[in-house]
């Protein structure tokens, strides 16, 4: 078998040699860039981060809009999932091909969708208007129009994630519950919330790294002042012309998605153990 | 009780589609209105838009353009993803977690960070604003979703039919070209929809590297809908829609897509 196995690392080399140069290496040059400024090391640009409200306030309101967005998208991913899971089998596949359909769609025309239906003169503000007349609603260039997009993008992944641990879930464990007499709603706390948690958590280390790194969220539905950490990276290389600034900022934001991604990573494995 | 209670939950479900589906088929309608973005529902009926649509010669290079890279990018893509996989199940590699998480670490680093190393990278070697350096950077955001797919697929492999191969005197390239390749095409294939999808779509990495003369199609979009205001992108829009429910009905009844859209 010694040839064959040969043959494999052969390619799989190939393939790490690609990944090192076009990926790693890029990637090492962000940091580089970042503390390498006018030929001489510095930590200024992370220093001018995190001390200058110009910088940490987007630092804080990203983190914000990505937390709260997850927590949404958690809610109605969870009941969403709860949803399918408890249809009959041939009608699940049904089910999950609708909710994660936009998936397929571009990004860009999604949120242009969000933008007739939140505009000033789409149909949300028409409902409006007729419910409650006077008051316009306006949420189009709003963080809010931000959290909504946030959502409904990372909306499909938190389903299927929580689809697929709620689906793993041994049926005989709530038949056993039910007939010793736990109520449903007891079996649901005691038995399916508990095994589907890292579903769970892997739903919202999903839904977290989207939504901090979302670049094209704020600037097709948020105002001017809703702009995140990855437009910041972005106008301070192509608008202000600061490499090292923009460097620094994206590197931070990688910094923070993969501490929240490893913290998640440990709650769902300890999750799996104890299931 | 249990009546009313059920429809509530109906009621619920129903809205979440609709908070779902909505933004998508709003488009549709939008797209027949003669030229009001924005404003629902629309005055008249008119296929002004997809007639201009046909005329509009920046949005069709621009979609040549996409089309053409999203077809580079997705075959060495696949072939990297491919080399990937073997090397990771079946090579002897060191370090497989850590080379697994290199193979699928585009997925993890933000597209911005991703992006602003790529500009970093391509600015010496003149490749800022070529299609070659728009494939390139699309090799490696797109590659890990066909990492994963073969990934999965590999590890339910059955060895034993290799090395029948070559025990009967196949040499590796035979065994592989005859015995593994045709049996991992259909996951191949699936995962290089999703990769050709992902391509087509990539704003963020692409808006560090495109010039006037490389606008990719989410690019031009953006632009029509944000800074000149052009209602001919409506009913690209809305073709977009239209097929994309078509080739999800197709992916989900040929391969169960959704089984390969986990992180």
């Amino acid at each position: 078998m010694g040839k064959m196995m040969r043959f494999y690392s052969i390619l799989g080399w190939l393939a790490v040699a690609y990944m090192a140069a076009l990926f790693l290496y890029p990637l090492l040059k962000v940091v580089y860039t970042s503390v390498w400024v006018n030929g001489g090391f510095t930590l200024g640009n992370y220093v001018k981060i995190f001390s200058t409200d110009l910088y940490s306030k987007v630092l804080l309101k990203t983190l914000w809009v990505s937390v709260l967005s997850t927590l949404i998208a958690l809610f109605i991913g969870y009941t969403l999932a709860y949803f399918i899971a408890t249809r009959p089998a041939h009608k699940q596949g049904f089910w999950l091909m609708l909710i994660i359909s936009p998936m397929f769609m571009s990004l860009t025309i999604r949120l242009f969708g969000w933008m007739i239906l939140l505009s000033k003169e789409g149909p949300l503000a028409r409902v409006w208007e007729g419910a409650f007349g006077g008051g316009e609603l306006s949420l189009l260039f709003s963080q809010t129009a931000v959290v909504i997009g946030i959502v409904h993008f990372v909306l499909p992944f938190v389903v299927l994630n929580i689809y697929t641990s709620l689906n793993r879930l041994e049926p005989s464990l709530l038949e056993a519950s039910t007939m010793l007499g736990a109520s449903r709603l007891r079996t649901f706390w005691q038995i399916t919330f508990p095994l589907s948690l890292p579903g769970v958590f892997a739903g919202s280390s999903i839904a977290f790294a989207l939504a901090a790194s979302t670049f094209l969220v704020p600037i097709m539905v948020g105002g001017p002042a809703d702009t995140l950490l990855a437009n910041m990276a972005y106008n301070s290389i192509v608008t202000i012309g600061n490499l090292g600034m923009g460097a620094a900022l994206s590197f931070v934001l990688l910094v923070i998605i993969v501490a929240v991604l490893l913290v998640m990573g440990r709650l769902e494995r300890r999750g799996h153990i104890a299931s | 009780m249990r009546r009313s209670w059920t429809s509530l939950v109906y009621l619920y479900i129903l809205a979440i589609v609709l908070f779902i589906l909505g933004p998508v088929l709003i488009i549709i309608p939008q797209s027949f209105s003669g030229g009001d973005m924005f404003s629902f529902p629309p005055a008249e009926f008119s296929l002004a838009q997809y007639q201009k649509l046909l005329q509009d010669e920046r949005i069709l290079a621009s979609l040549w353009l996409s089309l053409s890279i999203g077809a580079a990018s997705t075959v060495l893509a696949g072939l990297i993803g491919l080399c990937a996989a073997l090397g990771i199940v079946k090579g002897n590699l060191p370090a497989k977690n850590l080379l697994e998480s290199l193979f699928l670490g585009p997925l993890i680093v933000p597209l911005v960070t991703t992006g602003i190393g790529f500009l970093i990278l391509f600015v010496p070697l003149g490749l800022v604003g070529s299609p070659l350096g728009i494939v390139l950077a699309h090799t490696v955001v797109i590659s890990p979703y066909v990492v994963r797919i073969l990934i999965a697929t590999l590890r339910h492999f059955n060895p034993v039919q290799e090395e029948a191969a070559i025990v009967h005197g196949a040499n590796s390239w035979y065994a592989f070209r005859t015995v593994v390749l045709p049996q991992l095409l259909p996951a191949l294939l699936s995962g290089a929809i999703l990769a050709f999808l992902v391509s087509l779509d990539e704003y963020t990495v692409t808006v560090f590297l495109a010039q006037a003369d490389t606008v990719t199609i989410p690019i031009r979009i953006y632009q029509y809908v944000s800074l000149d205001i052009n209602p001919v992108v409506t009913a690209l829009a809305s073709l977009t829609v239209i097929l994309s429910f078509g080739l999800i009905v197709l992916l989900e009844k040929r391969f169960k897509i959704h089984k390969y859209l986990e992180m």
